[in-house]
């Protein structure tokens, strides 16, 4: 959808980078000193941290009394924050994900960098459901785990339970798809670094890895199916946090709109947080090449139609109040927009739908600060979506009797203060110590033309002895001709080296296909029987306890926690399996044929045949396909 | 290198034998406040063996709200009177001095077992039985052996009046010198024992235990 | 300990076998030696982890004879909160009352006891009670004020001194008798009785009309048609409990055919009585007069007598209600009552005139058997005052009472009594008099001492101790017998003074002996006894007039109404924070006292509900906050008494302690503010109404604490489609439409659909409730019955202001506008119990599940605080311990009743149906190896409900009242159509309108 509305085509990265500029593009923030720009964004944001730490230390120590909550509103700040944090947590899983799954070559410059934000959103949202608990310490109550109590298991029924699983799950599965797409860029960071505290935890996280082809192959074939369980998981995630609300019983929350109005209402908002991410860290980490109109133009298209999906959201839930004929419904609603709350009614509905509305104008859309400004007022106008939603509705219940008003402590203002300092302090963190930007992924879409090549020469020295023979490319096309008549010759082709996962190799090589898919069907199918039977087996035979009146075997209300963990299996089982048959682990040694082949090296290793003319006419052939050089070796490494 | 790769065994070794030392302690001690095999010392050296067992006085006698009350109780040191106003020390030992008496020709002295001083202190009594107004009362300080939580309501009197053997949840009281606690007395104990008394009924009798949360919770 | 053991062996251990290759012992710990001492503080902190600290069992040293460790006891006693004698029954646990119940065969109350009532438990456990005797403002000994006042008495005696006796009405016929004797030894010596709030008209007027002072017995049980002139009897009037229990008894719609009394209440302010009235007019309390006098002139012309003489002025209300109303009463004279509230003697007498007319005497107003309730003499305490100035009194007593906070002209008084030779105080806590006083003689509380009351000629109870007294305190009786030289025991007294004088009026025949009628009467809290034949003469006609027409108040005051609050009669349980904190029923403010003024009135001041305004009564001021009370007559303002007392003081630190918490006295450092002040001497009674009062708004703020914010079923006109304004939360029809079936409400359709098979039957009983909103008067009794079982704690103000309350069951009021006035629906809210309840589907941790008995359970100890379960509660009833409330009291925990579990912070909590009663009646029936029978289990807010109001029950037994009462045309569920099943059933409130055709002919 990016590439038709700007008519003189402007490229996805700009600046014409090679390969090998890339990575030291991105990885050269790394490899300086903090800028004093960096120093003056931390230190406020870890100022923020400490207030909103001090602030939940004193709640926890006093009582959770110290928020403005009553009998009437015993959500407001703390729930508004949590479904605030995990909407915006769900840009990152987004962009990775589905925009992957779409094949939106625009993604790879700021998925690494969304799906950080999603782990610190999503740390900062998990936040929220403990310390508002009223006794926080037995959090893991929540957890079904044997006890000397009966055993009593948990309520399977409960909304925060599948919140629990679907958060946990989220944020389980989110970092392992962060990590999976860090790998390379570990590996290539690795290689750059000198020796030291640093490239020992980045060498020790890399899991040596030293970009061999079958490793690439079964990479792609992780991230896309991660890709596609992260999908439906993105979606089940604000479901499962709308039923926190569709779930219950108040007017106002209990409708089945919310589950698409809030994932809708998700991506609008973690997009539009990601956008003002990314046009701050453009600025201060020097991406401009990177990250560029283009992105930003997408972006805000993503945003403008998110935005229109939330606003038909609201008038329809609206429309619908009014129109069933339920006293308590359409007073809600009514009560939204008119009563004492429809102040926030207001910012919500302009900042979400009203604003983005701009974006409809490509003049708006290249205009950065607009951009901006309206990227931040829709996080506000979000924010005031889910503070409506919870606090006007719980205000004015069913019984007038029982209304009330609410209004936040300093405590709650310094908490959600301080949930943006953890926020900001993490994502600093992380652009100061990892690539915050997906290296391997911007090497796969950059579109650059062949270089003049400075021809190094090899070593010409052939021994006999020689088993191995490797060659190196600096262009990707390079390789994938010269592999095609490697394989025209039949001759053995021990493994493939490559910055990025070279397209076009595959079926040349013939290798048999993976299984991978098989061992993540396999463990998404026993978490979905374990999970089944588990809650049957918990809730109508260990001990049935009449919860609500709904009968023992609650089969619907089981689905949420199923689902969830046919995800955490499936996309764990996926990874075990990935790790163990390439053979990864943490500080394993990697071993590369040639420097620079996690860079901007294209390198294939061969085994050498018996007879040295054939060998001779192997070198020659590499040599002709443009190799670099051409180097024989007294082994073969690295086998996969 | 090496004396780092020693370090790591080391560590790791202590590691190991740690967790098999708590995870033998969990066993014993699976939860907090769990005292399963709790026997404490006792301000008097009371047998139950002795009275329970050799003696064979019914429970119910000392621990007589067993049947009417909440508490089954603990007996007043008046309880006790009924029979150690004559008996003042193991028959053993006054027999023994009535026979030492015997061969002496003298009139036997009292024998008084100095647990039992302690018990005639309580109640404020003199060298003679009688009751010594400069003494003061003194309850005698019992340590309690089986605790609940106080957010359990336990009740004896249906218990009691099921047929419920007091064995079943102290133990075989009658053959302890001092009384152990000898259930874990877990919540899960106690669901499970109504659970299957439900179905298997106390002494053939059909009960109703509940396994409702306000059997025991309010 | 365990790890202190350890840690001395480990040492001496090392020290004994030093390893090969250890460094020398004086150098520093070695690595090693840390590391052992860690992991032996590792193991010394698990263990401390794991073993709970050693619990002590004390048994007694000897058993008595008649007491189980663990079981709870009833025994009967007589109320003493205030002197209307309500029998009650005192649970005691090992030893301590816990709780106060009525008494169901006491004759007056019949098993009612009042908010106050059952609150005065806690007085038993003030730590801020005396406990010693006080000689000027110092600790001492009995043997020295006993010593010091004999020698005065002596004195005086001789010199012929004046002795004054003052005290309230609670003084029973032992202590009477034996102060007559006490007084009778001197030469000049009287008895005066005062009652903060004051009947003292109504006993004057009967002077005049039957020539003796007395204040008859009003039988309200035998009234058909009530017409109440600012008597608010449900609430606070004389006798409430009686009362409501007898006006319950003519108000019966559960019989065959429905019957209700019919109740017209005319008032100035809005009453708890007012509230529950067929029909309510709000008139100036200058009008009272004139509405009299019109129903004197319609009344006598129909009983043919002539009308006494006198112009009569235009009604202040259409003169056809008037005409209907003296028709109604005509057609039921006989069983028709007037009741009236003035201090004006001449209003009085024209209600004796108009019960006169309607045969009222002999039949619901007893003056043969009158009511010993309130005895109070303003005139008395009026010759007293002036004696006091004069300096006349050589010795004054002070029994239970505080004259310098209830009295205007405080500081006149402080200045008299200083003046005064001997004043002596018998009070149990201290207060602004006793202060003053020479000898404070600390007085024990009524549950500690023996004494006895008559409520009613020939109802006479006994108060028995339950607990030993604390400190040293000495009943009045043993005082005095002491200071006659004759020292005997309470107990010797009051015995002697029964076997003499009461016994012999015994009318049961065959007479029993008096060991026997003493134990009957011990074991039943009262004894019916004879009365000697009263001096009462016939109704003397001639002393009525037509009552003069009043000047309406100057234009832009307003007139100051000064009344008692339901739940604080008078201040002299401002110590207590369950009184304090108990909404009031009409306000539903907490905490203070305030200033009502009508919407309109309040709108004239540009005042809103928290805006102080200052009160100008020329010769004293007041400032208080306003609050908007619609109902009420545009040109008073009302005001309660019983506020600013000192005893309030020490709630200076209730309520959690926290960052942005606020304190709950005001700035004088008390709970509200003392309206005594603005009381005033007219004549010789002390008017409660003050004409001429300005009142101007200030720019201080002082925020009531409300515990219901919106006060209507109409939500916001704005906020609503048309034809959803109202909400149907309550039910509410006349007695005529209920006669042709018509219940006030179309039921709305339940949502029958569900997603749910439901696969768990409830085979055994399912509780459930019948709450009847015709019977509920709003009294909140109920609430204070359930405060007292459930251990709920008090929060504080501010918490209360934040909307934190922690009770159980609340009273929902509603307002509902009416052109001529509002109608006020009382509705007590609490768990419904709901078999589909949206809690419990909610609660992720099973903390909340519901019982195969129907109860939706909470449990504590598995509540981890997410409050989602109070989110989705549709009757918000679920309360929070939002902080760890106050147990740190441990005085104030003996009244914790042992059965529930007192909850600590971040737990929910909510009604549980009075589940340890529940428990208790199924382990008794067991035992006794019976079924349950219907009534064994009583909850605590039913028990104490002195209008039977509230009904529980097994509702899976056809057979039950609860079921009977379930299952009748009033019944409904409030929000039944969200198909949340809840087993409470509300009975729809019936008012006894005048019927169209009454309306037709007369408006």
């Amino acid at each position: 959808m990016a590439s038709v509305s700007i008519p003189p085509y402007v490229p996805l990265i700009g600046g014409n980078k090679s390969t090998g500029q890339v990575t030291a593009d991105i990885c050269a923030p790394l490899e300086r000193r903090a800028t004093s720009l960096w120093w003056f964004a931390f230190l406020p944001s870890f100022a923020l941290l400490l207030l909103g730490g001090a602030a939940v230390t004193y709640q926890i120590a006093t009582g959770i009394g110290t928020w403005g909550l009553n009998r009437s509103v015993g959500w407001a700040f703390d729930i508004t924050n949590f479904v605030f944090w995990i909407g915006i947590g769900h840009a990152g899983t987004f962009i990775s994900a589905i925009l992957f799954l779409f094949r939106q070559k625009w993604r790879t410059s700021v998925n690494r960098s969304a799906e950080a934000m999603t782990l610190f959103a999503v740390t900062c949202a998990g936040l929220f459901p403990i310390i508002h608990m009223g006794r926080p310490w037995l959090f893991y109550w929540i957890f079904p785990y044997p006890n000397w109590r009966g055993p009593l298991w948990v309520n399977f029924r409960s909304p925060l339970d599948w919140d629990f699983f679907a958060i946990s799950t989220y944020f389980t599965i989110s970092l392992v798809f962060w990590y999976i797409g860090l790998i390379p860029d570990l590996a290539a960071l690795r290689d750059r670094l000198r020796p030291g505290w640093y490239r020992g935890l980045v060498s020790f996280f890399s899991l040596g890895w030293s970009g061999g082809f079958r490793t690439w192959r079964r990479y792609e074939i992780v991230y896309m199916l991660l890709a596609g369980l992260a999908t439906p998981l993105v979606v089940s995630v604000h479901s499962v946090v709308s039923t926190d609300f569709a779930g219950g019983r108040l007017p106002g929350w209990h409708t089945t709109i919310f589950p698409p109005y809030f994932v809708a209402g998700a991506i609008f908002s973690g997009m539009s947080m990601v956008l003002t991410l990314m046009l701050i860290a453009r600025k201060v980490m020097g991406m401009e090449d990177y990250i560029t109109q283009r992105h930003i133009e997408a972006m805000t298209k993503v945003i403008l139609t998110t935005s229109c999906l939330v606003g038909l959201a609201y008038a329809i839930e609206f429309f619908s109040a009014l129109y069933m004929g339920n006293r308590y419904e359409s007073f809600t609603f009514l009560n939204r927009a008119f009563g004492p709350l429809g102040w926030g009614y207001g910012i919500m509905v302009v900042c979400n739908v009203l604003l983005p509305q701009l974006f409809w104008m490509p003049r708006v859309r290249a205009f950065l600060p607009a951009v901006f400004t309206i990227a931040v007022l829709v996080n506000v106008g979000m924010w005031f979506e889910r503070f409506i939603i919870i606090v006007a509705s719980l205000e004015r219940n069913f019984l007038p009797s029982s209304w009330s008003s609410y209004t936040p402590t300093s405590i709650e203002l310094a908490t959600l203060l301080g949930s943006f300092g953890l926020f900001f302090t993490c994502f600093l963190i992380f652009c100061r110590f990892l690539p915050m930007i997906a290296i391997s992924e911007v090497k796969g879409v950059l579109e650059h033309r062949h270089q003049s090549k400075s021809k190094e020469e090899p070593s010409s020295a052939s021994e006999t002895s020689a088993k191995a023979v490797i060659a190196v490319f600096s262009e990707a096309d390079d390789l994938v001709e010269a592999v095609r008549a490697v394989r025209k010759h039949n001759w053995p082709i021990d493994d493939i080296y490559c910055p990025y996962p070279v397209h076009g190799l595959e079926e040349s090589l013939g290798w048999r296909r993976s299984r991978l898919a098989a061992a993540c069907f396999t463990c998404g199918a026993a978490g979905v029987i374990l999970a089944l039977w588990f809650q049957f087996w918990a809730s109508a035979r260990s001990w049935p306890i009449n919860v609500g009146g709904q009968p023992w075997n609650s089969l619907p209300s089981f689905v949420p926690v199923t689902f969830e963990c046919m995800v955490l299996f499936g996309g764990l089982g996926l990874v075990a399996a990935w790790l163990i048959r390439c053979r990864l682990y943490p500080g394993k040694i990697a071993v590369t044929p040639t420097t620079g082949a996690t860079d901007d090296r294209f390198v294939l290793a061969m085994g050498v045949p018996s007879s040295s003319a054939e060998a001779d006419q192997i070198r020659q052939l590499l040599r002709a396909r443009r190799a670099v050089f051409v180097q024989d070796r007294p082994e073969v490494e690295a086998k996969p | 290198m090496l004396s780092s790769r020693l370090l790591t065994v080391v560590l790791l070794l202590v590691l190991v034998s740690a967790s098999v030392v708590l995870g033998v302690r969990f066993r014993n001690y699976s939860l907090p406040g769990n005292q399963q095999g709790y026997e404490p010392v006792q301000p008097i050296t009371f047998s139950h063996r002795l009275h329970a067992g050799d003696l064979q006085i019914a429970c119910i006698y000392c621990h007589s709200g067993a049947d009417r009350s909440r508490h089954a109780g603990i007996p007043a040191s008046s309880l006790c009177m009924n029979c150690h106003r004559l008996v003042t020390a193991s028959p053993d030992a006054m027999l023994q001095e009535v026979q030492q008496a015997r061969q002496a020709g003298r009139p036997p002295q009292p024998v008084v077992s100095p647990e039992l001083v302690k018990l005639y202190d309580s109640l404020g009594l003199d060298d003679k039985m009688q009751s010594d107004p400069a003494k003061k009362l003194r309850p005698i300080p019992w340590v309690k052996v089986h605790n609940l939580p106080d957010f359990s309501c336990f009740d004896h009197r249906p218990h009691v009046h099921a047929g419920v053997e007091c064995q079943e949840c102290h133990g075989p009281v009658q053959t302890m010198e001092r009384v152990r606690q000898v259930q874990d007395l877990s919540m899960g104990w106690c669901v499970n024992c109504h659970r299957e008394k439900g179905i298997a009924g106390v002494d053939g009798k059909q009960v109703k235990p509940s396994t409702d949360c306000a059997a025991c919770h309010y | 300990m365990a790890s202190q053991e350890k840690m001395e062996g480990s040492r001496q251990g090392s020290l004994a076998l030093p390893l090969v290759g250890d460094e020398s012992p004086e150098s520093s710990p070695s690595r090693r030696d840390f590391l052992r001492l860690a992991g032996f503080a590792l193991g010394a902190t698990l263990t401390g982890c794991q073993r709970a600290p050693v619990q002590h069992a004390l048994a007694y040293v000897n058993q008595p004879g008649d007491l189980i460790p663990g079981r709870s006891y009833s025994y009967a006693s007589t109320c003493g909160g205030c002197s209307a004698g309500c029998g009650l029954l005192a649970t005691t646990r090992d030893g301590r009352p816990i709780k106060l119940e009525g008494n169901p065969e006491h004759p007056l109350s019949r098993g009612g006891l009042c908010a106050a009532g059952q609150a005065s438990l806690l007085g038993l456990y003030d730590g801020q009670r005396l406990e010693h005797p006080r000689q000027r403002g110092s600790d001492t000994e009995w043997l020295q004020v006993d010593l010091a006042v004999r020698a005065r008495l002596e004195d005086i005696r001789k010199s012929g001194g004046a002795v004054r006796f003052l005290s309230g009405s609670l003084l029973g016929p032992t202590g009477s008798a034996l102060l007559q004797r006490f007084l009778g030894t001197f030469a000049d010596a009287r008895h005066i009785v005062y009652d903060p709030s004051s009947y003292s008209a109504i006993l004057a007027a009967h002077a005049v009309t039957h020539g003796v002072r007395l204040l008859p017995h009003y039988r309200l049980d035998k009234a058909q048609t009530l017409v109440s002139f600012d008597a608010d009897f449900l609430g606070t009037w004389i006798s409430p409990v009686e009362f409501t229990a007898a006006y319950r008894s003519g108000r019966n719609l559960d019989g065959a055919e429905p019957h209700l009394s019919y109740h017209v209440h005319f008032e100035s302010r809005l009453s708890l009585t007012g509230s529950k009235a067929d029909e309510r007019f709000a008139i100036a309390p200058s009008e009272v007069g004139t509405i009299l006098n019109h129903l004197v002139t319609r009344l006598a012309k129909k009983a043919g007598v002539a009308a006494p003489e006198g112009a009569i002025s235009e009604p202040p209300l259409h003169a056809g209600i008037l005409d209907r109303l003296a028709e109604r009463l005509w057609s039921d004279r006989g069983r028709s009552l007037i009741l009236c509230d003035s201090q004006d003697v001449d209003v009085q007498v024209a209600c004796n005139f108009l019960n006169h007319l309607l045969g009222s005497y002999g039949a619901t107003v007893e003056v043969e058997r009158p009511s010993y309730q309130r005895r109070g003499d303003d005139d008395a305490l009026h010759t007293l005052l002036e004696e006091l100035h004069a300096g006349k009194v050589a010795a004054l007593f002070l029994y239970q009472c505080d004259p310098i906070h209830d009295l205007p002209d405080a500081e006149r008084l402080d200045q008299d009594l200083k003046r005064a030779p001997l004043v002596v105080s018998f009070a149990e806590r201290t207060n602004e008099t006793s202060q003053r006083a020479h000898y404070v003689c600390p007085t024990p509380h009524y549950l500690e001492s023996w004494s006895d009351t008559e409520a009613v000629a020939g109802i006479v109870s006994l108060v028995q101790p339950t607990i030993a007294p604390r400190g040293e305190p000495r009943s009045l009786p043993e005082s005095l017998a002491a200071w006659m030289n004759q020292p005997q025991s309470d107990y010797d007294l009051l015995r002697a003074h029964w076997e003499k004088e009461i016994y012999p009026r015994a009318d049961k025949l065959p007479k029993p002996s008096f060991q026997a009628f003493w134990d009957r009467t011990l074991l039943d809290g009262f004894a019916q006894v004879t009365t000697p034949p009263s001096k009462m003469k016939s109704f003397d006609v001639s002393k009525v007039r037509l009552l003069p027409p009043r000047t309406p108040p100057k234009e832009g005051s307003l007139t100051l109404v000064i009344y008692s609050k339901v739940g604080m009669p008078d201040a002299s349980h401002a110590y207590n924070p369950w009184l304090q904190e108990l909404p009031d029923p009409i306000s539903k403010v907490t905490w203070d006292n305030y200033a009502c003024l009508s919407p309109e009135a309040a709108k004239r001041l540009g005042a809103n509900t928290g805006d102080v305004v200052h009160l100008d009564g020329g010769s004293a001021v007041l400032d208080l906050p306003v609050l908007v009370q619609p109902g009420q007559h545009d040109g008073i303002v009302a005001v309660a008494l019983g506020y600013g007392s000192p005893l309030s003081a020490r709630f200076a630190g209730i309520g959690p302690q926290w960052l942005e918490a606020k304190p709950t006295l005001g700035y004088s450092g008390r709970v509200g503010s003392n309206a005594a002040e603005m009381l005033t001497w007219s004549g010789n009674t002390l008017q409660r109404i003050r004409a001429e009062v300005r009142a101007t708004k200030t720019q201080r703020q002082h925020p009531l604490a409300l515990t219901q914010q919106y006060n209507l079923l109409d939500v916001p006109p704005r906020l609503a489609l048309p034809g959803q304004q109202r909400r149907p939360i309550i039910h509410e029809t006349t007695l005529e439409k209920l006669r042709r079936g018509d219940v006030g409400a179309a039921h709305e359709e339940a949502e029958k659909a569900d997603l749910w098979t439901r696969d768990h039957d409830s085979k055994g009983p399912h509780w459930g409730m019948a709450i009847d909103l015709s019977a509920c008067t709003g009294c909140s009794a109920c609430v204070v019955a359930c405060q007292a079982e459930n251990n709920i704690p008090t929060v504080g103000k501010d918490e209360v202001r934040r909307q934190r309350e922690m009770h159980w069951l609340r009273i929902d009021r509603y307002y509902t506008e009416r052109p001529d006035g509002v109608d006020v629906a009382h509705q007590p809210m609490l768990c419904q119990h709901c078999g589909n309840a949206p809690c419990e589907v909610v609660c992720p941790v099973l903390a909340t599940v519901h019982s195969e008995e129907g109860l939706n359970q909470q449990v504590y100890n598995r509540c981890v605080g997410t409050r989602y379960c109070a989110n989705n509660c549709p009757y918000l009833v679920r309360r929070f311990n939002w902080f760890d409330y106050a147990h740190d009291d441990t005085m104030h925990n003996l009244v914790l009743n042992p059965d529930v579990t007192v909850r600590s912070r971040g737990v929910m909590e909510k009604c549980s149906f009075c589940v340890q009663r529940i428990q208790e009646a199924k382990i008794e029936a067991g035992r006794e190896e019976r079924a349950l029978r219907d009534g064994d289990i009583r909850t605590a807010c039913q028990q104490s409900c002195p209008a039977q109001a509230i009904v529980f029950g097994d509702l899976n037994d056809p057979k039950s009242r609860v079921s009977k009462l379930a299952a009748g045309s009033r019944a409904y569920r409030v929000l039944e159509e969200l198909n949340v099943k809840p087993s409470v059933n509300y009975l729809g409130l019936v008012r006894n309108r005048p019927t169209a055709a009454e309306e037709n002919s007369h408006g």
